[in-house]
């Protein structure tokens, strides 16, 4: 079985080099194609989607939340910009004009910076969120055992192998 | 014995009425009348039926003799007291409960005034006609009616009228059979005995001493008052009865045959109350004398004396007991009976009985008073059963053992008796079987089978009841009250209820014992409750006991033992786990105390719908509480997860978040440029 396996194992690695390599090869045929055709809209998304390649880079998470979370809102803020370059004069220099207009550039970086802000503001907002949930909850549970403390006195915590707790005092935070 | 006679005169608060009709007055002693175990008071019937009346007030601390006086209670005949009435009363000089047996005061007094007192002799041809007919008489009265009276001797006769021409036979109900009697009046088997473990014996030892007291009538003073107990037994072993107190021209011709019958050492060949009676209507009769133990060639010395018979060894023995065992342990009694006596069959088994006590008992000091008891067994199997200081028949070991109970005694020699099997020993070595000796196999097997259950109920205080019918209870709580009849024990208690601490449970080994052996219903399931380690289950089975009591045989209120019984309840109160239920409960008790009612206290508090409904609810608190615990844990030890978690949902939710605007913001461009 091991040598079955043995003999197995070096036929696989010539069929999967070649794929990645037409992978790569594909991409850039794909590269040079919108380089050739779409230059324009290729340059407006490379300045303007920058903010998005630094989230990507910047963050190491697996799922790359930061990276969707600022791509999607810078996107969102180039979006209006790159349908005046499609509906218009769809050139270079048209893309440039938009590239050097201080207010366009306030707009996506603004919606990228939102994006940033949203990354970083939203896992506090939801620890809060949380922490609030099971503070209440622990607080009903102390409530409900101090109930059965009373009801069933100090035996009912017996079985925990602890000292009995006394029935009259308040069940002692943790 | 010193006789602890609480029934002494005190003060006088008024007589004391036995039966609501027999008025005792304890400010009016009688000496003259006096038994040496009870008091005699002046008495009189509120009837009037001009009869001149005496009550004897029994020590509390002597089993008296019941089961005598309910045979002879009413029975009049002549040559015994009248025994009238008898039964418990309030004694105010002794503070506590005694039992009263009023006789019919014998007119003409007692025949001797005193130890070592002279008196006229009777002539010999009026000792029939005064003394022999009417004892008879008494004595055949009894023994239809299955007594024996056994205080037959001289100090216990009285003249029954003032012209001194009938005697009559004092009272032998308030001391257990022969307590009183010298030794010299006992069989020489008896006599081997303590007082109080001689037993009922046979009409036969009652003509036994009858024949020593016509002795002592006709010379007109005690003839054994100068002998000690062991020269008498020693005496009588040695030559014989006759021999010893009637010889010497004692006994005038017309009496010599009816002395020598009745004085015969052998119980077999000893005339009973048909002989007498035949030889009273003239028939002649030949007394045989018994033949005499084989005697040695050689003497055995024991302690500085030489003994040539087995019985007479084994007597010596026994009085020095200590020093027995080394005799026998060393093998010197073995080659005595093989040697000097030449018999064999005795020496084997004396050896065989070395081995059986040396293999039954670890103990070197229980080996070997074991095995000096069941060579005593082999010497003289006729004696009695002997252990140490105990010397008693197997009729007489219930009173003996409730003698040491009641005097506060040692109880280990009469245990060890019954554990090692002593009694079936020497009922094994009389060489017969008769159904007497079957019944007592079969009743020390019993009593073996109780001592060796140590339970409330059982042990030594069961052995004590079964085998003394009418003992009244021995429980310190109500031994003042004499209890006798499982009837009158709630009641007793009920009475003490008030005078005792309450901390102390109405319920000891005596009065569980006594219930057992009294109440012949089936008590198993009480009885095994009232012994469970758990405090809250004993005290249910104490509740359930009583309770069941109660119920059967009344009264139907019993304020003070409920009161009494209430301050005992708090375990099983205790072991309901609601607090709420234990609430209601400690509301409702004081409320079924102030009726009195055992059993409804009992429902209350072993209502097994209650039990179980509490029981669940606290399993599921129980749960719950557990449950809770965990989740607290959870909660709090996974803070650190809590993060973690919030910070990845924090992050996939703003990502989320940024899609949906990206996607809005691009669908409503698109729809402004398409319209």
């Amino acid at each position: 079985m091991a040598k079955k396996k043995a003999t197995l194992t070096p036929a696989r690695k010539p069929s999967s080099a070649p794929s990645n390599m037409s992978l790569n090869i594909l991409i850039v045929i794909a590269g040079l194609v919108m380089v050739a055709f779409f230059m324009p809209t290729l340059l407006l998304l490379a300045f303007a989607m920058l903010p998005s390649f630094v989230a990507l880079v910047v963050d190491r998470g697996p799922q790359r939340y930061g990276g969707v979370t600022v791509g999607g809102l810078n996107f969102a803020g180039v979006m209006p910009y790159l349908m005046d370059l499609w509906g218009g004069a769809n050139d270079v220099p048209h893309a440039l004009t938009i590239l050097s207009d201080v207010f366009t550039l306030v707009v996506i970086f603004g919606a990228a910076a939102f994006g940033w802000l949203l990354y970083s503001a939203t896992p506090g907002v939801m620890a809060a969120f949380i922490g609030l949930t099971s503070t209440r909850r622990i607080s009903a549970l102390r409530s409900r055992q101090q109930e059965l403390l009373r009801e069933w006195g100090p035996e009912v915590a017996q079985q925990e192998g602890v000292d009995l707790p006394d029935p009259d005092a308040e069940v002692p935070a943790r | 014995m010193a006789n602890q006679a609480p029934a002494t005169a005190g003060t006088a608060s008024g007589p004391v009425v036995l039966r609501d009709r027999f008025e005792i007055n304890p400010a009016k002693p009688l000496p003259d009348l006096s038994s040496p175990q009870a008091t005699a008071f002046h008495c009189e019937d509120r009837r009037g039926a001009g009869r001149s009346l005496m009550a004897l007030i029994c020590r509390p601390d002597m089993p008296v003799r019941a089961g005598a006086m309910r045979s002879l209670k009413g029975v009049q005949a002549a040559g015994m007291l009248h025994l009238i009435e008898y039964g418990v009363v309030d004694w105010p000089p002794a503070k506590r409960r005694l039992v009263a047996v009023v006789y019919e005061r014998p007119a003409g007094g007692r025949v001797t005034k005193g130890p070592n007192t002279k008196f006229d002799p009777i002539p010999e041809n009026q000792v029939v006609k005064k003394v022999i007919k009417p004892l008879l008489t008494a004595m055949t009265e009894m023994s239809t009616r299955g007594v024996t009276h056994r205080a037959v001797r001289l100090d216990n006769l009285f003249w029954f009228d003032t012209t001194r021409e009938r005697l009559c036979l004092g009272d032998c109900s308030t001391a257990p059979p022969g307590y009183d009697n010298p030794a010299a009046y006992e069989p020489p088997d008896m006599a081997q005995a303590n007082p109080e473990g001689r037993g009922q014996g046979y009409p036969k030892d009652d003509l036994y001493a009858l024949g020593l007291t016509v002795v002592s009538l006709l010379s007109g003073r005690d003839i054994t008052e100068t002998w000690s107990n062991d020269d008498v037994v020693r005496a009588k072993m040695a030559q014989s009865t006759y021999a010893t107190f009637a010889a010497e021209g004692r006994v005038p011709l017309n009496l010599i045959e009816f002395v020598r019958g009745v004085l015969c050492d052998d119980p077999k060949e000893r005339w009973d109350l048909e002989d007498v009676d035949l030889w009273l209507q003239g028939r002649r009769l030949t007394p045989i004398q018994p033949k005499p133990p084989k005697r040695a060639q050689r003497p055995f010395k024991f302690e500085g004396r030489e003994i040539f018979t087995m019985p007479e060894l084994a007597h010596a023995m026994s009085v020095k007991w200590d020093a027995a065992a080394a005799p026998i342990l060393d093998g010197r009694l073995e080659v005595w009976l093989r040697r000097g006596l030449e018999d064999n069959e005795a020496a084997d088994a004396v050896a065989n009985a070395i081995r059986i006590a040396q293999a039954q008992s670890g103990d070197p000091r229980q080996s070997s008073d074991l095995t000096v008891a069941r060579v005593l067994i082999v010497l003289d199997p006729k004696a009695p059963v002997r252990y140490r200081e105990v010397r008693t028949t197997l009729d007489g070991f219930g009173t003996a053992l409730a003698c040491a109970f009641m005097q506060g005694r040692p109880l280990t020699s009469y245990a060890e008796m019954l554990s090692r099997d002593l009694p079936k020993f020497w009922v094994e070595a009389q060489g017969l079987y008769s159904p007497e000796l079957g019944h007592y196999e079969s009743q020390f097997k019993d009593l073996k089978a109780n001592l060796t259950t140590p339970i409330m109920g059982a042990g030594i205080e069961r052995c004590l009841y079964e085998i003394n019918e009418n003992l009244h209870c021995q429980s310190p709580l109500i031994e003042g009250e004499y209890v006798t009849e499982i009837r009158e024990l709630l009641p007793a208690l009920d009475r003490v209820a008030s005078k005792v601490d309450v901390k102390i449970k109405p319920m000891d080994r005596h009065i569980a014992a006594f219930i057992n052996v009294k109440w012949e219903r089936d008590t198993k399931v009480q009885f095994r409750a009232l012994n469970d380690p758990d405090p809250q289950r004993a005290a249910i089975g104490m509740l359930s006991l009583l309770a069941i009591l109660q119920w059967r045989l009344g009264p139907p209120a019993l304020h003070g033992l409920a009161g009494w019984l209430g301050a005992q309840l708090q375990p099983i109160v205790e072991s309901f786990h609601g607090r709420a239920r234990r609430r209601d409960l400690e509301r409702e008790i004081p409320q079924i105390i102030r009726k009195g009612m055992l059993p409804e206290l009992y429902n209350l508090l072993d209502n097994q719908e209650e039990r179980q409904k509490d029981a669940e609810g606290f399993a599921w608190a129980r749960a719950e509480y557990s449950a809770a615990t965990q989740q607290l844990k959870a909660l709090e030890t996974g803070r650190v997860a809590r993060d973690e978690q919030a910070e990845v949902q924090g992050r996939r939710a703003a990502a989320m978040t940024s899609m949906a605007v990206a996607i809005v913001s691009i669908a409503i461009i698109l729809v402004m440029r398409m319209f």
